[in-house]
């Protein structure tokens, strides 16, 4: 080491004006996009939909199993929704599982809890921080899937209008403001798996249980959901605002399910967040 | 003016373990103080209390005055410094992670990311990500970020650990350095002889609980005598020359003697063996009497 500087060389760091939240939003993002795995998602989220399209588009059949499976030959748009019938069953909650996941648990794993809770934030700025972050990588990484699906839809397939969920044809217009609008409309629920992510990884410690949980989560519930004796419970769960977007994509919109999505996906959130933020406040660091 | 760290009847317990007990310190502005103690005496446990990280069960802490409460950020104002080994996210280059900690803080200067750095002798490494540092390059890192903070007082818990020599006594000049500067430390060791070179004043826990504390000088002379280790030309006649001294000789478990005194009786021994022409072959400090008090102390 060399004597070259002394502490008072070293001026008192400025405080800028920003709130604790914003200041540790932008620090976990940079965190997050430093990291091999969040890039790898990111840039799957825009060549995943280009690689299916290109595929897809060389195929004689087309999987008639799934919402716009058997139109993606016709339209554009079709390609879109069908990515995104698919995607919101298995690629987001996968997407919210790498970004999400691993968020706070990844601080137990690396025992770094000290170097960010020793300095100038509270435990509740670093963990909004967090949150944001997550977020806001999952947020674009849902939006690249949209940009790249349906612009490779269009690009390959075609602008021609789509056969809607009513069984009416929609116009090339009202199909791409449907299909845009339908990315939208699961962002609430995708938003909640999040902070589900998030408390599983504040309570388990435990990188593995984090990434895992929200993928099982979405599952269980999806499960969940297909059996009649849970028709009380489907709306309350936040896996049933993945479908809220199948009333956009007809003639005669309708959005109720919408709003439900959007209430439960806030309760859920808040829920989970308060929760995670108890479990932080109380916890002693002692790795 | 307030005490840099005054703790009170801190009490700490994991499950079954009292980790501390009824534990008070006090550490005076500006001053080196050591925290000494074996193993699981509690020096890690009451550094994480004093940086908030673990809650006392009961007990009060204030710094520079501050009570300090869990989660108040603002009470760890001008504090700094590491617990247990300093860990880094691997992912991220030396300079992008202390670019990030300034930001926590608020913002740094320009140029002093590249000033800590230099500081602790990192600056040709910046650029390389942390996950495969050893070390001894993690603990300067450690240092790095503390000083980014510029502390008015340093909580640092072995910090040469990992580090070669060179790089243990840098670190410790840089102690005395910053105390100089009227930074107050608090250092946490296990290594008596690493207290003795940079502190003004210790407390030795045990168990959870303060064995003993005061000034080096006054460690010294509450230690019982040091021990050496002497081979002479003739350790039939020094054995019979100590007892004139008040000096305790025994046979020495390799060879030649161990020899316990004070160091004035040492030294009256020492020349009444020239005197005698007995030469001295070796003759080393075995067991410093700071050392010795830390034994008796903790039971190590």
């Amino acid at each position: 080491m060399t004597a070259v500087l002394a502490t008072e060389a070293v001026a008192a760091p400025p405080r800028t004006g920003r709130p604790g939240w914003a200041v540790m939003w932008r620090v976990e993002l940079t965190k997050l996009l430093s990291q091999v795995k969040v890039r790898a998602a990111l840039v799957a989220c825009v060549v995943v939909p280009i690689v299916f399209t290109l595929l897809e588009s060389t195929q004689s059949s087309v999987p008639g199993d799934t919402l716009f499976g058997r139109w993606v030959h016709e339209s554009g748009f079709a390609v879109s929704l069908f990515l995104l019938a698919f995607t919101s069953q298995w690629g987001l909650p996968f997407l919210v599982a790498i970004v999400s996941g691993d968020v706070c648990s990844e601080e137990d794993r690396l025992q770094t809890w000290p170097l960010l809770l020793t300095r100038s934030r509270s435990r509740g700025d670093v963990l909004a921080g967090k949150v944001l972050a997550a977020a806001s990588v999952t947020v674009a990484g849902t939006m690249l899937l949209a940009i790249s699906s349906t612009l490779s839809g269009v690009l390959v397939v075609g602008t021609q209008p789509v056969v809607g969920l009513s069984g009416a044809v929609l116009s090339s217009g009202t199909a791409l403001a449907a299909t845009l609008a339908s990315w939208l409309v699961v962002l609430p629920p995708v938003l909640a798996v999040v902070a589900i992510a998030v408390l599983a990884s504040v309570v388990s410690r435990n990188s593995w249980a984090g990434v895992a949980t929200p993928v099982v989560v979405t599952l269980g519930f999806g499960l969940v959901s297909q059996f009649s004796a849970a028709d009380l419970v489907r709306p309350l769960l936040p896996t049933a605002g993945f479908d809220a977007w199948h009333g956009l994509v007809r003639t005669g919109v309708y959005t109720a399910p919408i709003r439900e999505s959007m209430f439960v996906s806030a309760a859920w959130i808040a829920v989970c967040v308060g929760v995670s933020a108890a479990v932080l406040h109380r916890r002693d660091v002692v790795q | 003016m307030p005490a840099a760290v005054e703790v009170a009847g801190v009490t700490k317990r994991f499950g079954a373990v009292t980790a501390l007990s009824d534990l008070d310190l006090r550490v005076g502005m500006g001053e080196v103080h050591g925290l000494l103690g074996p193993n699981g005496a509690g020096k890690s446990t009451l550094l994480r209390v004093l940086f908030g990280l673990v809650a006392p069960d009961a007990g009060t802490v204030a710094l520079f005055g501050r009570d300090l409460r869990e989660g108040t950020p603002e009470a760890l104002a001008g504090v700094a410094g590491f617990v247990d080994r300093p860990h880094f996210y691997p992912y991220l280059t030396a300079r992008r992670t202390l670019e990030l900690l300034g930001a926590v803080d608020g913002g740094t200067p320009e140029g002093a990311v590249d000033r800590v750095l230099a500081e602790v002798g990192l600056a040709d490494v910046a650029h390389r990500r942390v996950g495969r540092w050893s070390t001894g390059m993690v603990q300067r890192l450690g240092i790095a970020a503390a000083l980014l903070r510029r502390p008015q007082l340093l909580l640092v818990d072995e910090p040469t650990e990992g580090l070669d020599p060179g790089g243990a006594r840098d670190v410790l000049a840089l102690m005395r350095r910053l105390a100089a500067d009227g930074v107050t430390v608090l250092l946490s060791s296990h290594d008596m002889a690493e207290v003795d070179t940079v502190c003004d004043s210790a407390t030795i826990l045990s168990r959870g609980r303060v064995a003993s504390r005061g000034s080096l000088a006054e460690l010294r002379r509450a230690a019982p005598l040091g021990r050496h280790h002497l081979v002479t030309s003739d350790d039939d006649a020094a054995r019979g020359m100590a007892a004139r001294h008040g000096v305790h000789v025994f046979a020495h478990a390799q060879r030649g003697l161990a020899v316990e005194a004070g160091p004035a009786e040492m030294h009256e021994f020492i020349c009444d063996l020239g005197r005698h022409d007995v030469s001295v072959v070796v003759l080393e400090q075995e067991l410093s009497p700071l050392t010795a008090l830390f034994f008796e102390l903790t039971a190590a």
